[in-house]
């Protein structure tokens, strides 16, 4: 899961709960496990594009998990309430991000709208934070969007408007919501494991590789072709030792394709 | 069974929408300009999706019924096609919708009295009968508990003289037809593949044997059935499971209530296929012994005419072969 958050603050209930570690070589405030990576991007939405857009260019891998935590305000749901944003909206733009309610969550699903400075006029059914617009705009060009989720805790409301929040209530309050967090992050990241491509045909495809000259188009074919053998249960070192008996590339491909043609019927 | 209902601007004040949402009372209901904000964006993962797709709202404009495509239907001069709702409760891994749009959600077209009332235009300006199939882009039964679809328009089909409408169904949810006396001009069309494809390729659909039960059900209540034998899938022993489903199929079900079968091989257009694939590259359907020819992707030829020829003739024990219908022209 990559994480972006604005502040130390907001972030610390992750990094405790996921005992992320900092990272030195790392540009910003970069935490880690071999599982989890969270990027602090500071406060508004140029940051947190920014932020997130050198997570996607320099640890993120295509279509994992996103997730965007924080403190925002509400017009309807009460103080350390924590919600899930079905609906994102920029107060300066048309744009609007549906992110795709695929997860099982007890959290409610709210609208929630980014604006470009901190809000006081609170309406019904809305959420008001400073990033999430920017970051979901952003991770969504790394990742499928149901990959990639906003849960804001409400910090202020109507009858508790925003002043000026201690750093200390932030991490109290998102510390109450882990369990929470923690659940959906764990379904976003095996929804996000079911589309990562098949380890064993690509480190396969690449040793076939070195073994004849293979063009870009045969090389494709390749990576076909033992795609549909795993599928069609034809052992992989039984196609590797044909590629090996073969004189170059061409006639590697004719034999994997008659090797596994018997078995291209439905079982 | 829904969690997320999104409801396009002006759709709340429909009857069909405001019934819908009392019935669902814990969904989250988020608002939306329209409904292709939330349809239509790129980089959505069908295949996410159908894990848990919400329900979308919303009004459909423009021409609301379209030609079938050449040699789709069973009989008739003219024939239609309509959608109140796009996608499928059920998840069958052939199925081009997957490959058609871009999500998964389950967009349902509230404003019934708009198609009704292109239907009747339609069929007021012909002389002869005429089709219209309400199941090309779903299920016209599985989802009856949400949209009542079948409750609605039923009634109006019955007044229409010279229309007939087709429902294509996997579901066994017949409640809502055993409910009215069949209608005159009405096909309840159940789609089948072999038990063993089903468990393979159709996923959450009901078993061979329970809509072989329910389309008997409904066929002794007087309802005209159909039976859809589309896609053929390429499968080990095909033959003989082919037989197997239409002896199971015709020792139970009354033969003269049975208005047609229509018979299709897998096929789609290339650009879905690839789609598809790419999303389920472990699906075996796929690394099937595939080609394609002139922008579809479907069986060779010659498996196409030997599979169609074999349920011809297995068919051909059990009802007239002027009920059964090629939706591909075989060379």
């Amino acid at each position: 899961m990559n994480f972006v958050v604005a502040f130390l603050a907001e972030a610390q209930p992750v990094i405790d709960f996921y005992r992320l570690v900092k990272t030195d070589l790392s540009p910003g405030s970069m935490f880690q496990n071999d599982q989890h990576c969270l990027l602090i991007s500071g406060l508004g939405k140029d940051r947190a594009a920014s932020a997130t857009k050198l997570l996607g260019q320099s640890k993120a891998g295509k279509n994992e998990g996103w997730l965007n935590l924080g403190i925002a305000g509400h017009g309807s749901l009460a103080k350390g309430d924590a919600f899930l944003a079905g609906k994102i909206i920029d107060d300066k733009s048309e744009e609007v991000f549906y992110p795709p309610q695929i997860c099982q969550s007890s959290l409610p699903v709210s609208s929630l709208c980014t604006s470009s400075s901190p809000v006081t006029q609170y309406e019904p059914e809305m959420g008001y934070d400073m990033e999430a617009h920017s970051f979901f705009r952003e991770a969504s060009k790394f990742s499928f969007r149901e990959l990639v989720q906003v849960v804001k805790i409400v910090s202020d409301t109507p009858s508790q408007p925003i002043e000026k929040i201690r750093p200390q209530k932030a991490t109290e309050m998102i510390s109450l919501h882990m369990r929470d967090v923690d659940e959906l992050v764990s379904q976003i990241d095996q929804m996000a494991l079911e589309l990562q491509p098949d380890e064993q045909i690509e480190e396969i495809t690449k040793e076939i590789l070195t073994i004849h000259h293979f063009s870009v188009t045969r090389s494709h074919q390749l990576h076909e072709l033992l795609r549909h053998a795993k599928m069609l249960g034809v052992d992989l070192d039984e196609i590797k030792n044909l590629v090996s008996l073969s004189p170059d590339a061409k006639q590697a491909l004719e034999k994997i394709n008659i090797r596994i043609e018997p078995h291209r019927k439905l079982g | 069974m829904i969690d997320t209902i999104y409801i396009e601007e002006g759709a709340e004040e429909l009857p069909k929408s405001r019934e819908i949402l009392s019935r669902f009372p814990k969904a989250s209901v988020i608002p939306c300009k329209h409904y292709k904000e939330v349809f239509n964006p790129s980089n959505q993962s069908f295949r996410l999706q159908k894990k848990k797709p919400a329900l979308i709202l919303a009004r459909q404009r423009g021409k609301l019924t379209h030609p079938i495509p050449q040699s789709y239907g069973v009989g008739g001069k003219h024939n239609f096609y309509f959608s109140h709702l796009l996608n499928c409760l059920y998840d069958c891994r052939y199925c081009f919708l997957q490959g058609m749009y871009p999500s998964a959600h389950y967009l349902f077209f509230v404003n019934f009295d708009h198609f009704k009332e292109e239907i009747k235009k339609i069929s007021n300006s012909l002389d002869d009968e005429c089709w219209f199939f309400s199941g090309y882009d779903c299920d016209s039964l599985a989802l009856e508990s949400v949209t009542g679809f079948t409750s609605d328009f039923l009634p109006f089909f019955r007044e229409l003289p010279n229309a007939w409408v087709e429902l294509r169904t996997k579901s066994v949810a017949i409640q809502s037809l055993q409910q009215i006396l069949p209608l005159e001009r009405a096909v309840v069309a159940f789609s089948f593949t072999p038990q063993e494809v089903s468990t393979q390729l159709e996923m959450g659909v009901p078993s061979v044997h329970s809509r072989i039960k329910a389309m008997t059900q409904l066929a002794t209540l007087g309802w005209k059935v159909g039976l859809r034998i589309d896609p053929l899938i390429d499968c080990k022993n095909f033959a003989g499971r082919y037989e197997n489903l239409f002896n199971e199929i015709f020792e139970q079900l009354p033969t003269d209530a049975l208005h047609s079968v229509s018979l299709g091989a897998f096929r789609m257009p290339a650009g879905f296929f690839k789609k598809i694939e790419k999303q389920y590259p472990e699906e075996p359907l796929f690394a099937g012994d595939l080609l394609k020819n002139k922008e579809m992707i479907g069986y060779r030829n010659d498996f196409e005419k030997e599979a169609i020829k074999i349920c011809i003739k297995s068919l051909s024990q059990w009802i007239s072969s002027s009920k059964i219908f090629c939706c591909e022209q075989v060379s």
